[in-house]
């Protein structure tokens, strides 16, 4: 059932993709989140459906889509040139085989990312993407927060959709994929203009966000507990009252907290006690061994480098028996940890090179939408959808970038779209203050539609681009 | 059960979405940049 299901829905959106090119764009993008293939049982799983909607998505986007608006941007060229460097890495990795399996899927999301934003030159187009990765990954969301709400849940046994710990289906890759979504489902709710605003669009919204919170809670992943702290945090900035966001915070954790699992708090726990931890202090350990490999392969030994470390790692048990602590250390081995954090992930894989690339992508990005949230504090009415748009993708980027210090995820392919998302803002807010900049005297003065005298608001964002 | 309804909701208000998409002309052109966008320059009395 769930296979025709699966096999009609993508039948219909690709025929509604024939008339406009740019939906089938997203048909990739919802595959590449939902992995409809990886859902089916006998029908869609047959069939290279990834590779044969990429193929689909890019040429109909060479040979049907116009390419009036669309700007290269030089973040571009940095992921090309990421991708020429793992392409580099592989070639020469110590593990040529493994490497290649990771490669498979890498150059697809870093490609993609490098041609999203050619695609994305209108404000509805952008809107649809986040409308799309919101939408499929709320189908994660929403079965992994019912389970989590219906007792179906617990570390490492939470089923997101399928019996598959890989790729966004991984507990605490997921966890913080979830957060990282929420500030764009509240600024679709708000600002969106295919499902405008309503009592029905707030209600969905606002079940997602939960659906999205209780993910940690479900997958007992420390990871996304500390992200949802962060987003907490950053909901301060632009909150106008902030006594009474933190007092609805407090309200929020008073009312959950009896609701928690004792498992998830046991687990949430080693977060402080992390010595006790074994996963913590394997993690600690591998850290080190990445630093050292490093130094003695600054150009990275390509992915899967990992695979070799050997690790002499102490456990410290901390025993309380009648009111009497004692330690108690119980040193052990541990071989082919991964490296459990993007940074090291980098490190390790790509070199210093890479990681410097990497750093710079994620820098840049984050910069911009800064700049672009300053930028558009105060604007016209039709550009009131920007500073939010760039305020939900910046908390969304920090969001990952907090994940990345405890899962592999350098190369998620959502992240990736997250990342097209902002270079493609950027370029298309850009591009229309150009235009407008441009547009010719004859049709200002001939079309009689402006001037000096009846301009009604004339509220331009104050800081130039390089400001 | 559950995951069921998870993918039949989500994925009916993606259908309704790319329909409602589908009729959208401003998915391909927009409208030209409002004048207020124009920054001060030639005949323009600037930002007031």
């Amino acid at each position: 059932m769930r296979d025709v299901f699966l096999l009609g829905f993508l039948l219909a959106i690709l025929f509604l993709s024939l008339k406009r090119p740019f939906l089938l764009i997203l048909t990739y993008c919802y595959v590449d989140i939902v992995a409809p293939q990886r859902l089916s049982f006998f029908l869609l799983n047959k069939v290279p459906l990834s590779l044969i909607v990429f193929g689909l998505a890019v040429v109909s986007w060479l040979v049907a889509d116009s390419k009036k608006g669309t700007r290269f941007d030089h973040l571009q060229v940095v992921l090309l040139a990421l991708l020429a460097y793992c392409g580099i890495s592989t070639l020469n990795a110590d593990f040529p085989v493994e490497a290649l399996e990771k490669w498979s899927w890498v150059w697809k999301a870093l490609l993609w990312s490098m041609f999203l934003p050619l695609a994305l030159r209108t404000r509805l187009r952008i809107e649809s993407l986040a409308l799309v990765m919101v939408l499929s990954a709320g189908t994660l969301a929403i079965a992994g927060g019912l389970k989590t709400a219906t007792g179906g849940s617990g570390y490492g046994s939470l089923q997101l959709l399928i019996d598959d710990n890989s790729g966004l289906f991984e507990g605490s890759i997921f966890s913080t994929v979830a957060i990282a979504i929420i500030p764009l489902i509240l600024w679709l709710a708000r600002h969106g203009t295919i499902y405008r605003t309503s009592i029905y669009v707030w209600g969905f919204a606002i079940a997602l966000v939960f659906a999205c919170l209780l993910i940690p809670v479900g997958t007992q992943a420390r990871t996304g507990l500390v992200c949802a702290a962060l987003l907490a945090l950053l909901g301060l900035r632009d909150s106008k009252r902030r006594m009474a966001y933190i007092g609805g915070i407090a309200a929020v954790g008073l009312i959950a907290l009896p609701l928690i699992p004792a498992a998830f708090s046991a687990r949430m726990d080693t977060i402080t006690n992390y010595q006790s931890d074994e996963s913590a202090s394997t993690r600690v350990a591998v850290w080190g061994w990445t630093w050292n490999y490093a130094l003695d392969h600054p150009m990275g030994g390509g992915f899967e480098v990992y695979r070799q470390n050997r690790l002499q790692v102490n456990k410290v048990i901390v025993r309380n028996s009648g009111g009497q602590v004692t330690r108690e250390i119980v040193p052990y081995t541990d071989r082919g940890r991964a490296f459990h954090n993007s940074y090291f992930e980098m490190l390790g894989e790509q070199g210093f090179p890479g990681l410097i690339i990497w750093l710079y992508l994620q820098t840049v990005c984050l910069i911009r939408m800064e700049k672009l949230r300053r930028r558009y504090r105060t604007c016209v009415f039709e550009d009131e959808w920007i500073r939010p748009l760039a305020t939900a993708l910046q908390a969304g980027h920090l969001v990952y970038l907090l994940g990345a210090m405890f899962v592999g995820i350098a190369f998620q392919p959502f992240i990736y779209m997250l990342i097209a998302l902002q270079i493609g803002l950027h370029t298309y807010v850009k591009r229309r203050e150009e235009e407008a900049r441009w547009r010719p005297i004859t049709v200002e003065v001939g079309g009689g539609v402006s001037g000096p005298d009846n301009d009604p608001v004339p509220a331009l964002p104050a800081a130039g681009w390089g400001k | 059960m559950i995951d069921g309804f998870a993918i039949v909701l989500t994925h009916t208000l993606l259908l309704i979405a790319f329909w409602l998409l589908r009729e959208r002309d401003d998915l391909d052109d927009e409208a030209p940049p409002a004048e207020h966008h124009r920054p001060a320059g030639f005949g323009w009395r600037g930002e007031g």
